[in-house]
């Protein structure tokens, strides 16, 4: 090959490796960014604990019951968290508007009582000659099924003579906000779950205040079990999927908020 | 000066034919029409007119990419006989195999263009203007050696037709170079679009090192096979002449190439079907159905037998070297690669989904017009490069500049002077 | 002698373009000779007279025909055009021929990020989709999100699905769905997904099934960022991978990369009645996209990067989801990670997600 031939393929490479080298700058010219602004942290590591806006507790709680949670209960970390009850002036977060949809926030769809609605019937917080016996309508006929059906006494968590507390195992009372404490006698691994994070809703945010709600929000204590619902609408493909062996129903799929979703309040 | 006469004369070669040949273009601009409405349909109305969805996501778009771009690969099995090993018998034969190779990358580029769900951001692919992510996305690499196989496909064959125009012989120390260029280009091509599917975990039914080479070995069937065909005709139809030796050779490349792909599926079918796993369900698909779901089985079925029956036929001698046997087994080889690499090969990736998820394809009129369409631009690019190419090899188009050895009329311009210097 | 000019004929003789003609038209034989080409012993249909296609027309009759028709055509076309736009149309034009140009949004400057917003805003209010606002929020320094979901307590309810819809945005006429959820038989792999339909309708949750659900799961090594042609979809700092739907040509190659089918294609011009239009927006989130481009579940960046958490986790009622940043040590998501047995999908496939399951 003549010399021109050499230069030819030489100015082929030549150019091939000068691609390279652009394309690679190129590159590194719009690389993502690296986790490199970690002195945001504070000094244990934590992200800042604030919100936007100047209240660590968005304006969707206000009005609620809001406590911090009891020593000994603290979440990952040793930090302390707030558990939420609803108290009949408040706002109601047991929904939440995402987009322009409302939703439920909890499980139970029944109306839990809420904390401080007792007072309407028994005076401040002590009733004279209260009994527990609670199968009327006032009290919503509670049937209780839980712990379990065959010996069940309303004296068992209720306390009488005191509207507004519970008492546990061993003869201490606790408040309806702090009904965890009860629970966790029998259900310590999912209370404990419950107080780290990883069992129950967060209600605000992923940062700063960590807000909860307490067990009797989502599980009804007299008869925990999750009720059945129909679900929201699923996807609807090109072609259905369903093959012999699954054999389920198809529901109407393509209809988004129909009225009989179960869950709205 | 012999510029402007060399577009004129391939213009006026071009338009200029016997009613045969005007049907010809005439049908095939009707298709291109055709095409072209249905692709206005898709820009107007979106890709919900196709039969693609979020499941199967890639159809027959790009079912006809991938098979077009080893059809566009496999001149090299023209240029490195004639060019690298200089056999005679292909000279006369390796221009139509860079035609060839253009018509399919201009298609390639039009499958590519029509799937697009943005086209007119196309320029975000450019490298200044936009930003194009080489070398890291395989996709890139495409754009790259696509577009720079089109340029030495038709920069070549464009300087060696020009310098016969104008009556000189096309230097090899200008061409070669990137004849070898294009060579290795050419494996390139096919390989980079074969390192495309083969490089994503998420599709098991791609991603072995067994693609690269079936791609190939393919390219190397379905390419020479319409290139028998192309060359068989042009000798039948024309005054060209092809050596016949350049059609036996490319007979036996073929034959090899289809015993290759032959092997290249039985050790594919055999890994996959010896002890199934979850990873062979999209072959299971293919070949058997799924769950009730069979829509691609006959298909396959069917490209299966004209493969195997194929191969067959080419393999005996007695039948190869009979011209009938020779160009019908090269028609079902082509229609059979076409199934098994398109179609094949690209719907059966998406099923089922990675999340177990089955879901069918069914191409609508939309894209089978719009594909339509782009085949018969396709043909119709190669006609006219054919009918341009072949007056001028056979010597009986020849710039006029040339002629004017006596100076009839006094005029401005100076055809002789140049005349002079280019014989 | 007289001069005169060289014509196009005079050369095209001489070069003996006619003989070439000739001969040519002599290897396909006209229907004007003896024998005609097509086989039949009765002639081409007509006999004697010259049917269209066998009349001579030269070269200069052949442009005038062609001219004539193209003019008559324009003039057609001219005469049905629509009238002209009214000033809220050229407006939303001239909006879009802007747009049309910009730059991939990781290269843009703050004030070029400034004026797309503006015209977007402005643009989605011309749509009729009101007061718009769309935010550019960067990442949250120090933030690095993950996902944990618990199958023991997931329902199979799709709150989730339904809230994602409506703060997202996503298309109401194909029932675009980031997330999936898939309901499997209890005794099968927890991974089974492809044992599970997702598609149930039934009231749950349903005797003997547990449920799981699949979108996005933030890789940190994303095969789909790899695959663009075009550097449309990047990881942002705080793990989020995004799409620049104005950049995104449609390719959909990396709908193909993903091993998850976690990425959507809008293949229709995405719909939202008016009424349900989201309006708190983030240029990478949930504002309008439009059709021929890819999208994807973002963790819900315009609420991740106020504070607020996905509205999948928002929504769901019994509480099966946990969201939260991976750097700090005291987040329930590390809890979680170093506390249950968790496990990830296709870990082999080396992807990273950062979207873990859990059981209580």
């Amino acid at each position: 090959m003549t010399r021109r031939s050499y230069a030819i393929i030489g100015t082929v490479w030549v150019a091939a490796a000068a691609i390279a080298v652009f394309g690679t700058l190129q590159r590194r010219a719009v690389a993502p960014g690296t986790l490199d602004a970690l002195e945001s942290l504070d000094a244990r590591g934590r992200a800042p604990a604030s919100f936007e806006g100047t209240d660590s507790l968005p304006s969707a709680l206000q009005g609620v019951s809001v406590e911090a949670v009891h020593d000994g209960w603290e979440g990952p970390g040793g930090r302390p968290f707030l558990v939420v009850s609803r108290t009949a002036e408040g706002s109601n977060p047991r929904v939440r508007t995402i987009g322009r949809e409302t939703y439920p926030l909890t499980l139970r769809l029944d109306g839990a009582p809420v904390v401080g609605d007792c007072a309407s019937c028994h005076e401040g917080q002590q009733s004279a000659g209260a009994r527990l016996d609670a199968a009327d309508a006032i009290h919503q006929n509670i049937q209780p099924v839980h712990p379990s059906r065959a010996e069940t006494e309303c004296a068992g968590c209720h306390v009488e003579g005191r509207v507004d507390r519970l008492r546990g195992d061993r003869g201490q009372e606790t408040t309806f906000t702090h009904a965890y404490e009860l629970c966790a006698q029998c259900h310590f691994n999912p209370v404990e779950s419950w107080a780290k994070g990883a069992h129950g809703k967060r209600l605000v945010a992923w940062r700063g205040d960590r807000v909860v709600f307490g067990c009797a929000e989502c599980h009804d204590p007299h008869r925990p079990a999750t009720e059945p619902r129909a679900p929201y609408a699923g996807p609807s493909l090109p072609e259905s999927l369903h093959s012999e062996e699954h054999g389920d129903s198809h529901g109407e799929a393509g209809t988004t908020g129909a009225a009989e979703h179960g869950g709205r309040p | 000066m012999h510029l402007k006469w060399f577009i004129l004369s391939a213009f006026r070669s071009a338009t200029t034919g016997g009613r045969r040949y005007h049907v010809w273009m005439a049908v095939l601009t009707g298709f291109m029409l055709l095409g072209a409405y249905g692709y206005a349909v898709q820009l107007r109305d979106g890709l919900v007119v196709t039969g693609m969805n979020d499941h199967v996501s890639w159809g027959l778009y790009i079912s006809n990419f991938t098979f077009l771009v080893g059809m566009a690969a496999a001149a090299i099995m023209l240029v490195l006989p004639a060019y690298v090993l200089e056999d005679v018998d292909f000279t006369r034969a390796v221009l139509i195999a860079e035609g060839v190779a253009v018509s399919a990358l201009c298609m390639c580029l039009a499958f590519v263009v029509v799937d697009l769900g943005n086209p007119f951001a196309s320029w975000h692919l450019m490298p200044w203007v936009g930003i194009l992510n080489w070398p890291r996305s395989m996709l890139a690499w495409d754009v790259i050696v696509l577009n720079g196989y089109l340029v030495l496909n038709l920069f070549i064959p464009f300087y060696i037709l020009y310098s016969h125009y104008t009556g000189v012989e096309a230097d090899k120390s200008r061409y070669l170079p990137w004849m070898y260029l294009s060579v290795f280009w050419a494996v390139s091509i096919h390989l980079v679009t074969a390192f495309l599917m083969a490089g994503l975990p998420a599709r098991p039914f791609w991603h072995n090192a067994l693609l690269g080479p079936r791609f190939l070995a393919t390219a190397f069937t379905a390419g020479p096979a319409f290139m028998i065909l192309l060359l068989w005709f042009i000798q039948s139809e024309t005054e060209y002449d092809i050596d016949p030796g350049a059609l036996r050779k490319l007979a036996m490349v073929t034959t090899v190439a289809a015993q290759v792909n032959l092997i290249m599926l039985g050790s594919e079918i055999f890994t996959e079907f010896y002890f199934p796993t979850h990873h062979v369900e999209s072959a299971r698909y293919l070949f058997f159905g799924l769950e009730g779901h069979d829509a691609l089985v006959p298909w396959i079925r069917t490209a299966l037998f004209m493969n195997i029956g194929a191969t067959v036929v080419l393999t005996i001698h007695r039948l190869r070297e009979d011209r009938r046997w020779l160009l019908g087994a090269c028609v079902v080889l082509f229609i059979a690669v076409w199934i098994e690499k398109g179609m094949g090969l690209i719907v059966p990736g998406f099923v089922p989904s990675p999340l177990g998820e089955i879901v069918e394809y069914h191409p609508t009129w939309v894209e089978v017009t719009v594909t339509a369409g782009i085949w018969a631009m396709g043909l119709f690019i190669l006609t006219v490069l054919v009918k341009v190419a072949l007056p001028i090899e056979m010597g009986r188009l020849r710039s006029p500049l040339l002629k004017t050895s006596e100076p009839p009329v006094e005029t401005d311009v100076e055809p002789s002077v140049e005349g002079a210097s280019a014989t | 002698m007289t001069r005169r000019d060289l014509t196009f004929d005079d050369v095209l003789k001489a070069a003996g373009a006619y003989e070439i003609q000739d001969r040519l038209e002599r290897l396909s034989p006209e229907p004007a000779s003896t024998g005609c080409g097509c086989g039949s012993s009765g002639g081409c249909g007509s006999s004697g007279g010259q049917t269209l296609l066998d009349k001579p027309l030269d070269r200069r009759r052949a442009i005038g025909t062609l001219l004539g028709a193209l003019a008559v055509t324009t003039q057609a076309m001219g005469a049905c055009a629509p009238g002209p736009d009214s000033a809220e149309e050229r407006e939303a034009k001239r909006l879009a021929q802007e747009e049309y140009f910009k730059g991939n949004y990781r290269v843009m400057t703050e004030a070029e990020r400034a004026d797309t917003v503006r015209r977007l805003e402005r643009l989605a209010e011309l749509r009729g989709q009101g007061d718009v606002s769309i935010r550019t929020d960067q990442a949250v320094p120090g933030a690095l999100y993950g996902y944990a979901f618990n199958i023991s307590k997931c329902e199979g309810f799709r709150n989730c699905v339904d809230a994602c819809i409506h703060e997202n945005n996503l298309d109401r006429a194909s029932d675009q769905q980031y997330i999936r959820i898939f309901e499997i038989e209890e005794g099968s792999s927890i991974d089974a997904l492809d044992h599970g339909d997702a598609t149930y309708g039934h009231s749950v949750p349903a005797e003997g099934h547990f449920y799981l659900g699949t979108q996005c799961f933030q890789c940190a090594n994303p095969p789909c960022v790899y695959v663009c042609p075009v550097q449309a979809t990047w990881q942002e700092p705080d793990g989020i991978v995004v799409v620049d739907y104005d950049w995104c040509i449609g390719c959909r190659y990396c709908m193909a990369a993903c091993p998850y089918w976690a990425r959507r294609f809008n293949w229709d011009e995405p719909t939202v009645p008016a009424e349900e239009v989201n309006p708190r927006q983030h240029y990478l989130g949930n504002r309008a996209r439009k059709s021929g481009v890819v999208e994807k579940c973002t963790f819900c960046i315009q609420r991740t990067r106020e504070g607020r958490q996905p509205a999948c986790a928002d929504a769901c009622p019994t509480g099966a989801r946990v969201f939260g940043n991976l750097l700090d040590p005291d987040s329930e998501i590390r809890w979680v990670l170093e506390n249950k047995q968790v496990f990830r999908l296709k870990e082999d496939l080396g992807t990273e997600p950062r979207f873990w399951y859990f059981m209580d």
